[in-house]
């Protein structure tokens, strides 16, 4: 009866040393993490790049005088002997007035639709 | 000045004489007449289809007004049946069979004027058209002297049925006449046309010799094409030549057919447009050596 009334002792746990760390049991690094700090490297190195490449843009170009090419003579046809003729004139002016005639010509469309007049009067409805 | 030129000499000697004056007087008179005559001479020779059009769309005004007044009073008529309503409806029908009538005969001398102007119709057919309009509108003019002695509605109602049957008659008068006036602008352009392709033909005979092969063969190909267009425009114009002469019978059906000529008159004016383009081509290759 005594020994159960007493008041019960805390068994203490025996102090435990905190492990050492040395290089042989040393955790490593996770390879996301690895793998993050190299794209957060080149995600600097393309913001370099472009921003180098913006300093250039605005750089005002320098002038450099060039030697002016000649022009690039344009093609000219070489006008036949047969167009200096009269009977050429003659065709080409013939045509040209059919051309334009032709092509103002319109049928008046409206002008020659005939009157529709009415036949029933309506005396014996 | 001038009276000097136009009478003797000495007269001027004695320009305070009272023969002098008589003289200066009837020479004015001879210049007005003159002047008048110029204006009439000129008012003569302006194209006056344009004029005509003005005056159908004038007298077609007036018929429909009449024809408004005309309902109300045959409106009036039945409602009340009075002598003095009676009395009006036929007045106004009276009319509205003259005002009809007019119409008609209008839009006929507009074609008149159309068909005088037409630049390429032959004497023969321009006689036949202006003898059909000549016929129509001696029906026309018959008809409108019957109106003033119309006694009553049951008259005018046995005239308008004379209108009614000739109707469809008039329409295809109407309709052959424009078909003849479009016909003889086309014929006026399809001669310009063998013109200058006869000219174009005649030009690169002439050359041949002086051409390269390519050039001579470009140019063939070209005024084989301009008669392929030619054969197809006469094709158009025989179907509509042939498609005027069945325009009869029923307005409506009338209507139909001419929808379709117009179409092919059309097409035919097409193809001539487009022959003209192949004549710059020519044109162009005749121009230059290479």
């Amino acid at each position: 009866m005594e020994d159960s009334q007493q008041t019960p002792v805390p068994t203490m746990e025996p102090i435990r040393e905190p492990p050492i760390i040395t290089a042989s049991n040393k955790k490593p690094l996770p390879l996301i993490s690895l793998l993050g700090g190299v794209i957060a490297l080149l995600l600097l190195a393309i913001l370099m790049l472009f921003l180098q490449n913006q300093r250039a843009k605005n750089v005002p170009e320098e002038i450099v005088a060039t030697p002016t090419a000649a022009p690039t003579p344009t093609p000219i046809r070489k006008p036949s002997a047969l167009s200096s003729t009269q009977a050429f004139a003659t065709f080409s002016s013939k045509k040209a007035s059919f051309s334009a005639e032709i092509n103002n010509y319109s049928f008046q469309e409206g002008l020659f639709t005939p009157p529709t007049l009415d036949l029933d009067l309506g005396i014996n409805d | 000045m001038e009276v000097r030129f136009l009478f003797p000499a000495h007269l001027a000697l004695f320009p305070h004489t009272s023969y002098y004056k008589s003289m200066v007087l009837k020479q004015v008179y001879i210049y007005a007449v003159l002047f008048f005559m110029g204006l009439s001479f000129a008012s003569i020779v302006k194209a006056t289809s344009p004029q005509a059009y003005q005056d159908f769309q004038f007298q077609f005004d007036i018929y429909r007004q009449i024809f408004g007044d005309y309902r109300v009073a045959l409106g009036e008529f039945k409602k009340y049946s009075s002598l003095a309503s009676e009395q009006m409806a036929l007045d106004k029908a009276k009319q509205l069979i003259g005002q009809r009538n007019q119409v008609a005969r209008a839009y006929f001398l507009f074609l008149n004027e159309k068909l005088t102007e037409n630049p390429s119709m032959p004497p023969a057919e321009l006689d036949l058209y202006h003898k059909i309009i000549t016929n129509e509108i001696a029906f026309l003019d018959q008809e409108t002297s019957l109106a003033p002695s119309l006694s009553s509605l049951a008259d005018v109602e046995k005239v308008s049925q004379e209108f009614i049957k000739h109707y469809p008659l008039m329409q295809s008068a109407f309709r052959q006449v424009i078909i003849a006036t479009q016909l003889g602008y086309l014929r006026y352009f399809a001669k310009q046309f063998d013109t200058v392709a006869s000219e174009a033909q005649a030009l690169v005979n002439a050359n041949r010799s002086a051409m390269t092969d390519t050039k001579r063969a470009t140019l063939d190909r070209w005024i084989l094409a301009l008669s392929n267009k030619r054969s197809l425009y006469q094709q158009k114009v025989d179907g509509v030549r042939t498609g005027a002469f069945k325009l009869n019978g029923d307005v409506a059906d009338q209507d139909r057919k001419f929808i379709v000529i117009l179409q092919d008159l059309t097409a035919a004016r097409q193809y001539l447009i487009e022959g003209s383009s192949f004549f710059t081509e020519v044109e162009n290759a005749l121009r230059y050596d290479d």
